[in-house]
């Protein structure tokens, strides 16, 4: 099912295609309905999904993983429903920030992928106020107003207290040692 | 009729009235649910992009948990459908589960491939069916305008059989009608919510979600029903925030699939859990029971 990756083509187009779910990217025709479907392109036109293959497929390693538009993808898939040559954009875009993550680039994008990683490790769920708060940092927390308090008012905050799986031995074994 | 149950994380955290409307259905149609209690988070894209690897095996240990109790598993949130469903067809292929598997004997678990993963708006329509849901319905919605608001995973799911059109889903509208009420429909209501970039980039959740919430109410819907809790979180507890980015007042409840249709059974609000949002529900409450009175 995988179309062949041109052996002359740029080392990161290669590395890309080399990846579980970026395999599709060699088939992409540039023809852009996965941008024009795109509801982050609409409000934010620095996430192109399209130029984001291409500049891919010419090779720009550090532009694109540095790039911190890269995590501004929602995994809405609009694009993937919608792809005329099945390239599935999006999960190009997984396959990206997985490498990204693995060489420690920093910014919002990754710490969230890190803390949220973190939390299934330390508890096998999400504790959703630990991930937010280590998301968003104590500024970011403060910048959320008075809606915690708001929240707390109707019985809709989440937990503070720790809820560790039993099993939670089982988990960890089964992920890697830790996150990057 | 009986499942294994997979709430998720955020069911059991700050939308657990998703949780208690979810059993309190389940009960009314006689389905046994079978709570997954040692499962793990699906991992929400988020695992699935820090450790790919390690997310198959946590969400192929789920599916071995849901093959042990010989049911197939129960979700009630579109995104830990779209990753336990997309592990599944990957373990249909003999040598990833046999690679996997390898993995889940540390832990001496196996998954043999058995299982199907199924969200509750699926279950209503094609296991229910229309017919026994009908007949469980005590209070119809009436005239309340209900518009849908599917959530990305349950329509857009790569590596999944899909369930239904994408671009043309039917189901929610289809199970607003066979309640009593009256489908909204709109533009948006297969739109994205921002969710997933909520806590990387609020201010293009905001405008998502204040977009899409603004054309459920120009077409005139009284409440809003989802059947993801992601969705529900960003439209309820963000709406004020939402506001500011949309320009105008919304007001607009935000409901749980499981506590439209609870509604409609005639189950009690405060078993619902409708109380426990940040925008009022009692408008749709009193309607409800206005129309009882005019029933009576």
């Amino acid at each position: 099912m995988r179309t062949p990756v041109r052996p002359d083509g740029p080392a990161f187009w290669r590395e890309v295609a080399a990846t579980p779910r970026g395999g599709a990217i060699a088939t992409c025709i540039q023809c852009g309905t996965c941008t024009s479907s795109c509801p982050v392109e609409a409000y934010d036109p620095s996430f192109n999904v399209r130029r984001l293959v291409a500049r891919v497929k010419l090779g720009l390693r550090e532009d694109v993983l540095s790039d911190e538009a890269l995590w501004a993808c929602t995994r809405c898939f609009a694009c993937v429903a919608r792809c005329p040559k099945d390239v599935q954009p999006g999960e190009i875009v997984e396959a990206l920030r997985s490498i990204a993550l693995k060489e420690h680039r920093q910014g919002a994008g990754p710490r969230h992928a890190v803390a949220f990683a973190d939390s299934v490790r330390d508890n096998g769920r999400i504790s959703e106020a630990r991930v937010t708060i280590e998301s968003i940092g104590l500024s970011g927390l403060a910048r959320q107003g008075a809606l915690p308090v708001r929240m707390a008012l109707r019985g809709k905050s989440p937990s503070l207290r720790r809820h560790r799986l039993r099993s939670i031995s089982e988990i960890r074994a089964l992920l890697e040692e830790e996150s990057p | 009729m009986k499942y294994a149950y997979y709430p998720g994380c955020v069911a059991l955290d700050s939308c657990s009235e998703l949780d208690d409307a979810t059993r309190a259905v389940a009960a009314e149609l006689g389905i046994e649910l079978v709570e997954l209690e040692e499962a793990s988070c699906c991992g929400a894209g988020n695992l699935q992009e820090v450790d790919p690897e390690g997310a198959l095996a946590l969400n192929a240990r789920t599916l071995s948990m849901a093959e042990a109790v010989g049911a197939d598993l129960l979700t009630v949130c579109a995104t830990c459908q779209l990753y336990l469903a997309r592990a599944s067809e990957e373990l249909k292929d003999p040598r990833t589960r046999e690679r996997v598997n390898a993995r889940l004997a540390k832990v001496g678990k196996k998954v043999e491939g058995r299982v199907t993963v199924k969200h509750l708006v699926q279950v209503l329509l094609e296991d229910v069916g229309p017919r026994k849901l009908a007949a469980h319905v005590r209070r119809p919605l009436g005239e309340l305008a209900v518009g849908a608001f599917y959530g990305c995973h349950l329509l857009r799911a790569p590596g999944t059989k899909a369930f239904e059109n994408p671009e043309h889903p039917t189901s929610i509208e289809h199970l607003v009608t066979l309640l009593g009420g009256r489908p909204v429909d709109y533009g948006a209501r297969t739109a994205c919510c921002g969710f997933h970039v909520l806590t990387v980039r609020e201010d293009l959740a905001m405008k998502m979600s204040g977009q899409g919430l603004a054309e459920a109410k120009s077409a005139g819907a009284q409440a809003i029903a989802t059947p993801c809790p992601l969705c529900h979180l960003v439209l309820d507890v963000y709406q004020g925030k939402a506001e500011k980015a949309a320009g105008e007042r919304l007001d607009v409840p935000i409901l749980h699939l499981s506590q439209l249709v609870g509604l409609a059974f005639g189950i009690e609000p405060a078993k619902l859990g409708l109380k426990r949002h940040m925008v009022s529900t009692k408008a749709v409450v009193r309607s409800l029971h206005e129309l009882e009175v005019v029933k009576a």
